[in-house]
């Protein structure tokens, strides 16, 4: 073996790899079709499109300056690779029954918002697909807006009694500490004791929390990729 | 042993040890200030993992916060040892063996200081919240351009070394170097220019980053790690490497196998299934180049004792070794379909992390630089005691790490499972496994205070005037590894 021969073997092994596991998929990932509803199957026409709403874009800049995703997930597995979606606490969808069986995997379509997508390391936290859809339900309980719900979980994750166990960090950076004239707003997630200063989230928690609510991962999707769990199997 | 010196011994002699004085600066740099950004990144890793166990610990100010501290850890050890550690056995390693001087050691040390520079930002960067939020790139997004013009400032040299080199034989460290050489720019090149510069699909980005994680481990640290194993084991056991085969099967394999693995942690996500199916296989397959690297070094040292016992260099090489067949049993434990969905969003990862870079590619390297410093110094070590503490808290730290992380991280795994339960349950059941790896962490920070101090005297030119070198037992006179050093090269492995 002589060095052309050996710098040959090397471009070789590792061009095709290249080639095969990043150029292609890259270029042909790069425009995703878009898919169409069937009339018989879906019982409505047109393009499928997944809608969302939201700073997405500032909001997921903070997601990852804060390093979110070292914890959290975005993807609902296929069931070969994970029992996710068979979770009934809202993780893939809701099971509410105005709502009915909204449960499904994630979707190529769901990711289209973002240069780069954090589906997430390790779940040491929960999966957020759908924590724009489960929010509503916590805020409700607690008869406050979702946005105050999120600015308070990200002020204090313990304070939630039914969440005290959670080693979520708390994000005091994206506080600011004012001082208290009069009425407290109705965003301040804290009172000094003293009843002096107050702290507002200031704009990398809003930009989150929009950021946060928008995920909502259960929209109907054309039949020809949903891979839902049936009802019937999982009983 | 030691015979009458020949003309041609002491010809050879004095050609190495003027290779070694052209690279004293530069190489001695590289593992000073990489063993500094050791302790940094230990010291950022204990409090990252202090705060997965109790969250309040530091949580007053957005610089440490845990989301911030955990890239902050990953980076320095990374960018700041590992990569720094690298390169400094790779421009000593590629000299030696191409028999060539430096003949550019102050651009080399230019680019180490710049190299420095990219990463110090970079890790404020990232702790002061202007990280990029992608898993090993987080450095804000300037710092990447530095890295890789400084990277290739000082490989090219070793490059234009290679192909004036005398003789014209081509050992094996020397594949494992030029592959390392030639990789780690392609792999950083692909990944930042695709991620940052012309990004495509955002989750595809994904796989890409997942790629370019498991590049940097499988065709970047480990080759290092192996090349300088595959020169350290022949050169102070002064035996020739145990089979020329299998060194050629360790090498073409991990050169066909390893490029297609990564993507299998995106399994489940909406890409091509293949590209995660061959993923999880190539990850596996890394059992075939183990094997063969594990077996082809053990075999040269033939369970040696006496050098074992005597030679710091050996002791640590022989120990990354055998970490390295670790890396690749749990890496076919860890990737087949039935493990992959309970390791793939857990602490195992860390685990599989933390063992590749410290236990395979760190302990290798501390055996190199045992052997390369007392050369480039002309001081030989102050203390066996040092290194002997230097060893065993790593080894016993790493060997804590990674079995906490990885049992932990399938406990966490099976929690997720457990569909039908509370997610209490699966959050909180790696919990104790934390305060595990805490403790673990805080053995191999102890470990490196000992490494780090024992450098850095060494750095200061207050080593041992001597003519023996530091082993491992009290005798200091007869020693196996002086004899080694004595003698001339050992046979070559031509190709």
């Amino acid at each position: 073996m002589n060095l052309k021969s050996f710098i040959l073997g090397l471009l070789l092994t590792f061009g095709v790899a290249w080639t095969a596991v990043i150029a292609i998929p890259y270029a042909k990932m790069n425009s995703v079709e878009p898919i169409e509803f069937d009339e018989f199957k879906d019982d409505q026409v047109g393009v499928y499109q997944h809608k969302t709403e939201g700073r997405i874009k500032d909001g997921a800049i903070v997601y990852k300056q804060n390093g979110c995703y070292l914890c959290h997930t975005q993807v609902i597995r296929p069931t070969y690779a994970g029992s996710e979606v068979w979770r009934n606490d809202g993780w893939a969808g809701s099971l509410k029954p105005e709502r009915g069986d909204t449960r499904r995997e994630s979707t190529i379509f769901d990711y289209l918002e973002e240069d780069f997508v954090n589906i997430g390391i390790t779940r040491n936290g929960p999966d957020l697909s759908n924590f724009g859809n489960r929010v509503l339900e916590y805020a409700q309980d607690d008869s406050i807006s979702p946005q105050k719900w999120i600015y308070e979980h990200l002020y204090n994750p313990r304070s939630e009694p039914m969440m005290h166990w959670s080693i979520c960090p708390s994000q005091p950076q994206m506080f600011t500490e004012k001082p208290l004239y009069g009425q407290v707003p109705f965003d301040a997630v804290a009172v000094s004791p003293d009843g002096k200063a107050f702290a507002q989230p200031n704009e990398d928690a809003r930009a989150l929390t929009s950021y946060l609510l928008s995920f909502k991962r259960d929209d109907k999707i054309p039949q020809a990729i949903d891979y839902a769990p049936s009802t019937t199997s999982q009983d | 042993m030691a015979s009458e010196p020949t003309l041609a011994m002491v010809k050879d002699a004095e050609k190495r040890a003027s290779i070694d004085l052209s690279l004293r600066h530069p190489v001695m740099f590289f593992f000073t200030s990489g063993a500094a950004w050791l302790a940094v990144a230990l010291l950022l890793g204990i409090i990252s993992s202090v705060k997965m166990h109790s969250p309040e610990f530091l949580d007053g100010c957005g610089w440490l916060n845990a989301g911030r501290v955990q890239p902050a850890h990953m980076l320095s050890l990374i960018y700041g040892w590992g990569v720094q550690a690298a390169l400094g056995t790779t421009v000593w390693l590629m000299a030696r063996l191409s028999r060539q001087e430096c003949r550019a050691a102050g651009t080399i040390l230019l680019a180490g200081h710049l190299w420095n520079l990219g990463v110090g930002l970079g890790v404020l960067g990232v702790l002061a919240g202007y990280g990029t939020g992608v898993p090993w790139m987080e450095f804000p997004v300037f710092v990447w351009p530095v890295l890789l013009f400084s990277y290739i400032l000082v490989t090219v040299w070793s490059i234009i070394q290679f192909r004036v080199r005398e003789g014209g034989h081509i050992y094996i460290s020397q594949w494992y170097l030029l592959g390392s050489i030639l990789w780690f720019p392609w792999i950083y090149l692909t990944a930042n220019a695709l991620i940052f510069v012309f990004p495509g699909n955002g989750l595809f980005g994904s796989a890409i980053n997942a790629w370019f994680r498991s590049g940097l481990i499988y065709l970047y640290f480990i080759p290092v790690a192996v090349a300088a194993a595959y020169y350290l084991a022949p050169k102070v056991s002064g035996r020739p490497v145990y089979s020329y085969s299998l060194a050629l099967l360790g090498f073409w394999s991990l050169a066909l196998i390893m490029p297609w693995a990564g993507m299998q942690k995106l399994m489940g996500a909406p890409i091509p299934v293949f590209l995660t199916t061959y993923g999880a296989a190539a990850t596996v397959l890394f059992l075939i180049p183990a094997v063969a690297v594990g077996v082809n070094i053990l075999k040269t040292l033939s369970f040696n004792s006496e050098v074992m016992k005597n030679s710091p260099s050996l002791r640590f090489t022989s120990a990354g070794i055998v970490a390295l067949l670790a890396f690749g049993v749990l890496g076919l434990a860890s990737n087949t379909i039935s493990s992959l969905r309970l390791t793939q969003f857990s602490i195992a990862n860390y685990g599989m992390e933390i063992l590749a870079l410290y236990g395979v590619f760190s302990l290798c390297i501390f055996g190199a630089i045992y052997f390369i410093v007392p050369r480039i110094t002309r001081r030989e070590w102050l203390s066996s005691r040092f290194i002997k503490m230097h060893f065993i808290f790593s080894v016993y730290g790493v060997i804590c790490v990674a079995l906490f992380a990885i049992f932990g991280g399938f406990q966490q795994g099976l929690g997720q499972e457990e569909f039908l339960d509370n997610w209490k349950n699966a959050a909180t059941r790696a919990n104790p496994y934390f305060v595990g790896i805490t403790i673990s962490l805080i053995f191999v920070l102890i470990a490196n205070l000992f490494f780090f101090l024992h450098l850095t005297l060494m750095w200061l030119r207050l080593g041992r005037r001597s003519t023996h070198p530091t082993l491992l037992i009290d005798d200091h006179g007869d020693s196996t590894e002086f004899t080694a050093r004595e003698q001339a090269e050992p046979q070559p492995q031509t190709a």
